[in-house]
């Protein structure tokens, strides 16, 4: 087969500006839960799941998408063991959805670029539009976590590159 | 930017909601038996009113319908209101 892949450039895994860095995370494990949360939570140790900006820390945590739906952080689980388990419906998502790291003291200028969120303003759900595509957002460990498909990584890429925030002054 | 709201969520940007149509607007039932009319009403008519309309919208974004009293003279919309039954 033609090697088209000079075709296209390859946009980067990581970009930095001035106070601010946005980097594709290694997989994170990830589970979607719909149905029984409180069960699922329960059985796992996991905290409550957390609404839009919530502040979280460390390797395990949930994020609520929906009514009926969060997204377990931390957890993993093996395909075959998927589907209906306890009342909830379990999907692997490590490879579906990546993590972007975003930090540093600008990394709020980035999420006013990409959404119009009143970011005070606390909603049940962490799920929003992020330069236009689905994702989940919450406050880690003092910076910003994204989850967002992994087919959308080289496009929010490309897309914080174009923003002023990751421009040399004068370019 | 016009927010609307979320029966889950809560106040969003317009940009996360999509439009469902009027509220209402049931499929009808009974394939060959619906008259030609009520298939052309169900498909192809709609409210339009001037001023107040009741509508289904999603949330694109939690995945929410819910439906929505919204003013079609002043664009003001009140809060959405869950369609699943026993949800606030
Ligand atoms: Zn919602």
């Amino acid at each position: 087969m033609a090697d088209r892949s000079g075709f296209w450039t390859t946009p980067p895994e990581a970009l930095a500006g001035e106070g601010i860095v946005v980097r594709l995370l290694p997989p994170v494990p990830q589970i979607m839960v719909s149905g029984d949360l409180d069960g699922f939570a329960a059985a796992h140790g996991l905290p409550p799941p957390l609404g839009l900006l919530a502040a979280t820390a460390g390797p395990r945590y949930a994020l609520r998408l929906a009514r009926n739906r969060m997204l377990a952080v931390g957890i993993g689980l093996d395909p075959a063991a998927g589907g209906w388990v306890d009342g909830a419906a379990l999907t692997p998502m490590t490879g579906a959805l990546a993590v972007i790291g975003i930090t540093g003291e600008n990394a709020m200028a980035l999420v006013a670029r990409a959404t119009a969120i009143d970011p005070r303003r606390p909603s049940a759900s962490a799920a929003l539009m992020f330069a236009g595509a689905t994702a989940a957002l919450c406050r880690h460990d003092g910076g910003l976590r994204l989850h967002l498909d992994r087919g959308l990584v080289p496009w929010l890429m490309s897309w914080c590159a174009a923003t002023d925030l990751f421009r040399a002054p004068g370019n | 930017m016009q927010i609307f709201s979320c029966p889950f969520c809560g106040p969003r940007p317009e940009y996360e909601f999509h439009f469902g149509g009027d509220l209402g607007n049931h499929r009808p039932e009974g394939f060959d038996a619906v008259p030609d009319q009520k298939w052309a009403d169900y498909l192809y008519f709609r409210n339009n009113p001037k001023g107040m309309a009741r509508e289904v919208w999603m949330h694109l974004t939690c995945g929410e319908m819910f439906s929505m009293t919204r003013d079609t003279v002043t664009m003001e919309a009140a809060p959405g209101e869950a369609l699943a039954e026993g949800q606030p």
